[in-house]
């Protein structure tokens, strides 16, 4: 262990979080090729799909062509075991795809037959390979039909076994944003803009140094605790009163249904994307009424990014917990809210010191892939730990 | 005699496989096709995700459909990890006058019924020997005698955990032939009638665990199953260089050693590292380190088991190694070195005309299965075969 805190700064450039963005099926490509539009320093983006054309139409530079045989280049039409079954085929390249990263933000169109069967495959393999994996989804609209509702919802059961956490955009819950005459596929674009945004959101505030950076355990432990579920609110202003108008469309809309979700939730990221202009007033209201908006006691992280272009203009992402089981391990570096929680405090700095003791622990679980099954114990020792770490024999030597 | 195709499925924690074997004309089994398809939802010899498993079984299984022309019905299952594990069991009857196919029936039942721990189930009861008025080895029927005794080596696991594996030949509407627990399947490829007179112990490396039989003066004397593998070489690997599980485990398939050289020292290795980052080395000899710990540790726990039975030293032909593991680089003089015996690389033998292709370490356990399913098939169709004698034929010395 020794070793490792002589490695501390060393580390921290290394441990940097990386992150994949992954669409899978049609949906999912779409989104991310939405997103993908004006995006100055993109992550690793790939679109894994059955159908071969779709994939070279997509703007996204890696392509994951899965089921070449049972699929044979065309889409599953709308069979989901069709999609399950391509992904299975195709295991040793998805693997291939995620080895590496940390983070896994899977993005899908629920009900279509490659992302209902093929998504949950790929959050299990990425899963099995270490990653952080937040699968973004949407429900589709009534109007599609029982069917791909019912196959939509059987694809949501199976990657909340899959994925470490589920984030649910029910398109008939966004429809009531959109007024009534809206245009269906301006009802599509509009759906691909919100989930585009909540991913750039967090990827923004994990993947580059910013202003008040989210530390990747904040979003880790969140994860992990969420009940497999989280709820996504997306919010915007412009303008002066930028801070209050995204405020209030977050607070007040139905995307987070009046705030009862946040106010129902045990933990929270919330993620500001704002212009040169961002003002610390602005971070410290958003953070205060959130905290009277929360249930006493509810973890809130928040980073902000400032992005040249942007002045004039405020986003807020928030990622919440609806399920949240609290964590085992005692934590006395989250901020909490509640009365005594200053909002000024210099929550850049103290999360410094969450990073740290964080990287020290990365390593602590020595089990690594056998983390989540009955360990082997023979003698006394358990099997799963590394020989070299059991002896105490230091390597790198 | 017409014997139906006969088809083994492997479910391993690295790769799910599936065999098909069939009788040519002069009764000689020949592996006709293979179906090999990626594992995934497996760890350690055991289902971690039930449906991901039934995905890549359904996988191989439609490889080795497609390859024989043949649609599978029925599977012989090779299983492993459930804490399998092996004790004698030894039961014994008086007798009057000349002893009666009855009698042999009636102690051989005695002896399989052994008490075992409520959440275990007996996998396997092979047969060991008869002992007539204590002289072992017999064929009683006909001899004349006081006390008939019999021998067997109860096989039994935990049962919930073998039933998971069950379940995914049941889910993907399979018949299921026969559960075989996947170390006896391996040795009935590999070792040689020679050797299993002589005593040997095969130890198989698979991906999530290590089984390992021992056959010793003519008969199993033992069987079981650690349940490490090479995941865990992998594990390790990724957890001293700070790597994907897939990038140690292609740091260690493509360098790693059982044996610790003078020349890792100096030599080093580059490290997979993320775009913009510094790039990184490690020392050779580090790895090799990694590995030669875990699999001396690996050996060490199954050398001192047979120890404490005593059967070290009834081992005349050595050590055969099998599985995926079979492959690291000098595997066998680490093997050599922890249990004092020679030590060699086995591959699926017991088979006619197996081609070059399948006789690899790996393909041991689910030849062997088919071969086993050949075996029984084939003395089902001899029904003039007496109980006892087909009992001696499935992973007998015959």
């Amino acid at each position: 262990m020794a070793a490792k805190s002589d490695n501390a700064q060393e580390n921290a450039r290394e441990l940097r979080c990386r992150v994949l963005v992954a669409g899978v099926g049609g949906g999912g490509g779409n989104v991310l090729g939405h997103a993908l539009a004006g995006w100055n320093e993109p992550p690793t983006v790939a679109a894994i799909n059955t159908d071969a054309r779709a994939l070279e139409a997509t703007a996204i530079g890696l392509k994951v062509a899965i089921g070449r045989t049972v699929a044979k280049g065309m889409g599953t039409g709308g069979d989901a075991e069709l999609g399950r079954l391509a992904a299975n085929e195709d295991l040793d390249a998805l693997r291939a795809l995620v080895s590496g990263h940390d983070l896994l933000l899977l993005v899908a169109g629920l009900g279509g037959g490659t992302a209902t069967g093929a998504a949950p495959v790929l959050a299990r393999i990425a899963r099995e390979e270490g990653l952080l994996v937040l699968a973004y989804v949407t429900l589709p609209f009534a109007f599609e039909g029982a069917r791909r509702q019912e196959q939509a919802q059987e694809g949501l059961a199976d990657l909340k076994q899959s994925a470490d956490a589920v984030v649910c955009l029910p398109n008939q819950r966004l429809h009531a944003l959109l007024p009534p005459d809206t245009s269906l596929p301006d009802a599509f674009a509009f759906v691909d803009r919100m989930m585009s945004a909540g991913i750039r959101g967090l990827w923004t505030l994990l993947a580059r140094d910013n202003m008040l950076n989210l530390d990747f355990s904040d979003l880790q432990t969140l994860v992990e605790n969420s009940g497999n579920e989280c709820c996504f609110g997306y919010g915007e202003g412009q303008g002066a009163g930028k801070a209050e108008q995204a405020l209030r469309g977050l607070l007040e809309g139905p995307m987070l249904e009046k705030g009862r979700v946040i106010a129902n939730s045990g933990a929270m990221i919330l993620s500001v994307a704002g212009g040169p202009d961002l003002s610390l007033a602005e971070l410290e209201t958003i953070h205060r009424r959130f905290q009277e908006a929360a249930r006493p006691g509810a973890r809130i992280s928040m980073g902000a990014a400032v992005l040249d272009d942007w002045t004039g203009r405020l986003a807020l992402t928030v990622l919440a917990a609806e399920h949240w089981i609290p964590p085992t391990k005692p934590d006395a570096l989250v901020m909490e809210a509640g009365p005594d929680a200053p909002a000024d405090e210099p929550a850049g700095r103290r999360r410094k010191n969450v990073q740290q003791s964080e990287l020290q622990l990365g390593g602590a679980n020595d089990r690594g892939r056998f983390r989540d099954v009955a360990p082997t114990i023979v003698e006394g020792a358990d099997l799963d730990v590394p020989v070299f770490i059991r002896r105490g024999i230091r390597i790198p030597s | 005699m017409n014997i139906e195709p006969i088809v083994a499925l492997e479910i391993g924690t690295s790769r799910v496989r599936v065999f098909v074997g069939e009788a040519r004309e002069d009764g000689a089994l020949m592996i006709t096709a293979v179906g090999d398809a990626a594992s995934s939802g497996m760890r350690k010899g055991e289902i971690f995700h039930f449906d991901s498993v039934c995905g890549c079984v359904e996988t191989a299984l439609r490889q080795a459909e497609e390859a024989a022309d043949l649609k599978i019905n029925e599977v012989y299952l090779a299983l492993s990890g459930s804490q399998i594990e092996a004790q004698p069991s030894r039961a014994e009857i008086p007798v009057d006058g000349e002893i009666a196919q009855e009698d042999a029936d009636h102690v051989l039942k005695m002896a399989k019924e052994v008490t075992l721990p409520a959440d275990r189930e007996i996998l396997h009861s092979i047969f060991g020997q008869f002992a007539v008025d204590g002289l072992p080895g017999v064929s009683p029927v006909g001899l004349v005698g006081q006390r008939l005794a019999a021998e067997m080596l109860i096989v039994h696991g935990v049962h919930s955990r073998m039933v998971n594996l069950v379940r995914v030949v049941k889910a993907l509407k399979l018949e299921m032939a026969e559960p075989l627990f996947s170390g006896l399947c391996s040795a009935q490829a590999a070792l040689s009638a020679d050797q299993k007179r002589q005593g040997a112990l095969l130890i198989d490396l698979g991906g999530g665990k290590t089984d390992y039989v021992v056959y010793a003066q003519a008969k199993i004397a033992d069987a079981g199953v650690l349940a490490v593998g090479g995941d865990h070489v992998t594990n390790d690997v990724a957890r001293a260089f700070r790597l994907s599980t897939t990038e140690a485990e292609a740091l260690k398939l493509q360098h790693g050693d059982a044996m610790v050289s003078a020349a890792g020292r100096t030599r080093r290795l580059p490290l997979p590292a993320a775009a913009g980052e510094a790039p990184r080395t490690a020392k050779l000899s580090d790895l090799q380190t990694i590995v030669h710990l875990r699999m001396e540790e690996t050996f060490g726990l199954i050398a001192a088991r047979l120890k404490r039975q005593k059967l070290l030293s009834l081992l005349g032909a050595g050590i055969v190694l099998t599985g995926g593991g079979a492959h690291l680089k000098n595997v066998a003089p680490l093997a050599e070195k922890v249990f004092g015996l020679p030590c060699e690389i086995g591959a699926p033998r017991n088979v006619s005309g197996l081609a070059a292709n399948l006789a690899v370490p790996e393909y041991a356990t689910g030849v062997g299965a088919v071969l086993h399913g050949y075996r029984s098939a084939r003395a089902a169709a001899e029904r003039s075969r007496s109980a006892w004698k087909r009992l001696a034929h499935w992973f007998g010395v015959n």
